[in-house]
């Protein structure tokens, strides 16, 4: 009969090397959920900022930018020292599409295109589907933002920044076939796609950015009247489908800031 | 017996099962772990455009009696800035008008819109899969005993695939020996080397002369490669932060000149390698490089004209062949800097734009072409050297200018006659003049006070002539054969363009000359049966081309044109009359026009 003694011993044993082996084998996808944390962070607080602009103090503008970096950071590091790890974990899909969205919403247009192409390589199966769409998405969202620094900074010409705008919504707008109604990723990318008609709308009233020769705003302003259409339509769709107060609400919000209804009536 | 050792040693083997279990679960929940996604840069305030839009849609009644909001709306359209001030009021204007219409439609809630941010980042929330549609099994089941076998798929990049030895492999190693310089550890570097390699690939196994197992084979792709590959990184890396749509330009185009280079180029570098592969320094780049970067440069610069919406992949083809086989000849019009090349293509896209754009925007590439190409035929005389850093001395390029413009000034609209010319006519008459001015600059040159070239006077009096013809009886095929026939008369006969006394009105002989021709044989004064046969367009161009060449030969005098308007009056009474006539009668007569 076994002394309990040697029990106890046994169970120590057992649960060292548990522990030991847990804690070398899982560091890098504690480190990964940790950047997924500080970007989600981030990103809830600038979604609050960009719905309502009067959160907007140096504060929390300084706090969405710290979790980004710290995000960014976590990843880098990871990717430079766990690469091999989040490779067979099948985890490197989830930490590119991370790091490409983080270095998007650092304002690092270029770096984020290197993740992305970086990405791109990996196959089905480690690179998924919401990650593979979100690589994909992401050109047009670059563009977008593209476009609204050159407006910020008052560079760039109209054809300039129309062509990244319209661009930015043709490259979204390919991606809406391969989403089914109801899916999350199709809900923000109608409301990615009304950001950037709103973009335009300011373009196109911009006394600051140059026009061409040939600038006709009525002309301009049926275009976006057509594109506002489509985009509608998919997010009032989409909106209809979730039947829920926040829906409803968050429709009323952008039917407030662009109006389609008045200011497309005969489109 | 089971011994504590055995107990020990299933304990740590089934543990380690279950860990690795756990351990797989927790990675996929990592997979599937939800994102808060972040909307995209935008105002999300009210700005003055939603206002004007408002005003130009539903609520442009509200402008019929308000003139100071009508103005700010016509001065935003406008791009003419509103004060501070002007722009708080536009707005509240707008605001008020929104609230007033809610009221009396009852549509007030009495609840401001406000948005529940968690709500927000519930519908934003994005999920790695939809619902019941993971590939993963539940933790349960992995830990429960499922095991998922994972592995990395690697690219197995076996040496000896490709040959060496063999044609296609010489020239895939010259294109990796090109890349060999750029530094992969950048992962731009790495994306461009891959479309530039898949690129070259393709053109590699589809042109012929490039599979000539040469060792020069080698050379040619390396040298194409190399120089297209730095250019487009440069572009890249500048572009690559400021606007990710003129970097996927750069690369699209980069990839297309690789594609047209490599294809073009073979059979003419190949045939001469001392003139296209040689490099005349250290850090110089040879000809067959300049071509393909210049070419890039040209249509990737969007200074004056923005050249990648006109070309085609046929014609950059041909633009890369002619720039080849021009620089063969004469190397010495890349220049100092070896952009010659460029810097006449881009000239001639400045100069010619306009007028290519109201006539068949698709012309420009093809008249880059045509100037290039006949610029071998008298270099010196057509661009000296003296003037290699000035391209608007180019002499073609000059002509080419003056020449669109006469065709396009024809085609504005509101002229009693608009030949609708297409892009063959115009190279036609293009390709006429153009040879026409290589034989004799003095086309493009302005007599001391006068205000058109001769040149320009030549098509400007030819194509007013024409214009007599009643609307829609000539053809524009016609007219670039008339064209062409009024450009070589003047070659041989300057006087046409002087001045001469016809019917008492002081007139340009050519013109006179012409004018006569559209008289007596598309007026509507003619009797239809005369005019049914002579209006034909064979019948009527081959008459004017040879009445034309004749008074060239023969001297535009009055009387001359009077004996064309002669011989073309008795065709017309002939064929009233139902006597005999033939379109060779006709022309044996107007060629036995008497010096």
């Amino acid at each position: 009969m076994r002394r309990a003694g040697d029990v106890v011993k046994g169970r120590c044993l057992w649960a060292l090397l548990l522990l030991l082996l847990l804690s070398g084998c899982i560091s890098h996808v504690q480190q990964l959920r940790e950047a997924q944390d500080e970007f989600n962070r981030a990103a809830t607080l600038e979604n609050e900022i960009r719905l309502d602009p009067r959160k907007a103090d140096a504060a929390t503008l300084g706090n969405v930018t710290a979790s980004y970096r710290l995000a960014l950071s976590d990843l880098t590091d990871l990717m430079e020292k766990n690469r091999d790890e989040l490779e067979k974990d099948k985890l490197i899909g989830v930490a590119y599409t991370l790091k490409a969205l983080t270095e998007w919403r650092l304002g690092d247009y270029a770096a984020t295109m290197d993740t992305v192409n970086a990405a791109r390589g990996y196959p089905e199966g480690t690179l998924y589907h919401r990650d593979r769409l979100l690589l994909m998405a992401l050109r047009g969202l670059v563009k977008n933002d593209q476009a609204f620094r050159l407006m910020a900074d008052k560079k760039g010409s109209y054809e300039q920044i129309k062509t990244l705008l319209s661009e930015a919504l043709q490259d979204m707008g390919e991606l809406m076939p391969a989403l089914s109604s109801g899916d999350n990723l199709r809900v923000y990318l109608t409301m990615a796609r009304l950001g950037v008609l709103k973009n335009w709308q300011d373009l196109r009233s911009s006394p600051d950015i140059p026009r061409p020769p040939s600038f006709s705003a009525e002309m301009e302003r049926k275009a976006w009247c057509h594109h506002l259409k489509a985009s509608w339509g998919d997010f009032e769709k989409e909106m209809n489908g979730l039947s829920t107060r926040e829906a409803e609400d968050l429709k009323a919000w952008w039917g407030a800031l662009l109006n389609p209804k008045e200011l497309c009536p005969n489109e | 017996m089971v011994t504590t050792g055995d107990i020990i040693v299933f304990g740590i083997v089934s543990g380690l099962r279950l860990l690795e279990a756990g351990r797989r679960a927790y990675v996929e929940s990592t997979i599937s772990r939800d994102l808060v996604l972040p909307l995209p840069n935008f105002n999300p305030d009210m700005t003055v455009g939603t206002a004007t839009d408002y005003f130009r849609g539903a609520g442009a009644p509200f402008l019929e009696d308000q003139p100071r909001l009508r103005d700010w709306c016509d001065r935003v359209d406008g791009g003419v800035p509103l004060s501070p001030e002007e722009k708080k009021d536009l707005l509240i204007a707008y605001k008020e008008i929104k609230l007033l219409k809610a009221l009396e439609s009852g549509e007030v809630s009495g609840r401001e819109i406000s948005l529940n941010p968690e709500a927000l980042s519930a519908l934003i929330r994005v999920r790695q899969f939809a619902r019941n549609q993971s590939p993963f099994p539940t933790a349960f089941q992995r830990v429960a005993g499922s095991l998922i076998q994972i592995g990395i798929d690697y690219f197995a990049n076996m040496p000896g695939v490709v040959d060496e030895r063999s044609a296609s492999g010489k020239a895939l190693r010259g294109f990796l020996q090109s890349i060999d310089e750029l530094n992969f550890a950048d992962g731009r570097v790495d994306e461009l080397a891959k479309s530039l390699f898949i690129a070259a690939l393709e053109t590699i196994g589809n042109t012929p002369s490039l599979l000539a197992g040469d060792d020069k084979v080698e050379k040619l792709v390396e040298v194409v490669s190399r120089g297209l590959a730095k250019d487009i990184r440069t572009r890249v890396d500048k572009l690559a932060q400021k606007d990710l749509s003129r970097k996927e330009k750069a690369e699209q185009w980069g990839q297309l000149v690789l594609r047209s280079m490599l294809g073009s180029a073979g059979a003419f570098v190949l045939s001469n390698p001392a003139s296209y592969l040689d490099t005349r320094g250290p850090g110089e780049e040879a000809l067959v490089s300049s071509v393909g970067t210049c070419l890039l440069d040209l249509i990737l610069e969007e200074d004056a004209v923005d050249l990648s919406r006109l070309f085609t992949r046929e014609s950059l083809d041909r633009l890369v062949r002619t720039s080849l086989r021009t620089l063969g000849d004469h190397p010495d019009l890349l220049g100092t800097q070896r952009r010659g090349l460029k810097l006449v293509l881009a000239q001639a896209a400045k100069d010619l734009s306009q007028a290519s754009d109201i006539l068949c925007a698709d012309i420009l590439p093809e008249m880059m072409r045509l100037i290039l190409e006949k610029s071998a035929a008298n270099m010196e005389l057509l661009w000296p050297e003296g003037f290699r850093d000035e391209p608007k001395k180019h002499l073609l390029i000059t002509a080419s200018r003056e020449l669109l413009a006469c065709l396009s000034e024809q085609a504005e609209p509101l002229k009693p006659w608009k030949p609708a010319f297409s892009r063959d006519h115009i190279l036609g008459v293009a390709e006429v003049v153009l040879d026409e001015v290589v034989q004799n600059p003095d086309w493009v040159i302005r007599e001391a006070g006068g205000k058109n070239s001769v040149l320009s006077q030549a098509v400007e009096g030819a194509l007013e002539a024409l214009k007599r013809a009643p609307a829609g009886r000539i053809h524009p095929g016609t007219v670039t054969e008339v064209l062409k026939a009024a450009v070589k008369a003047v070659a041989l006969r300057k006087d046409l363009l002087e001045r001469i006394s016809m019917d008492g009105q002081n007139t340009m002989a050519l013109k006179a000359a012409l004018e006569t021709v559209v008289d007596a044989m598309l007026s509507d004064s003619l009797d239809p049966k005369a005019r049914w046969t002579l209006a034909r367009e064979e019948v009527f161009t081959a008459s004017a081309c040879v009445a034309l060449a004749k008074l060239a030969e023969a001297g535009a005098s009055e009387s001359n044109i009077h004996t064309v308007r002669s011989i073309l009056d008795l065709a017309a009474n002939d064929i009233r009359s139902g006597r005999p006539w033939s379109l060779e009668g006709l022309i044996g007569k107007l060629k036995n026009l008497k010096n």
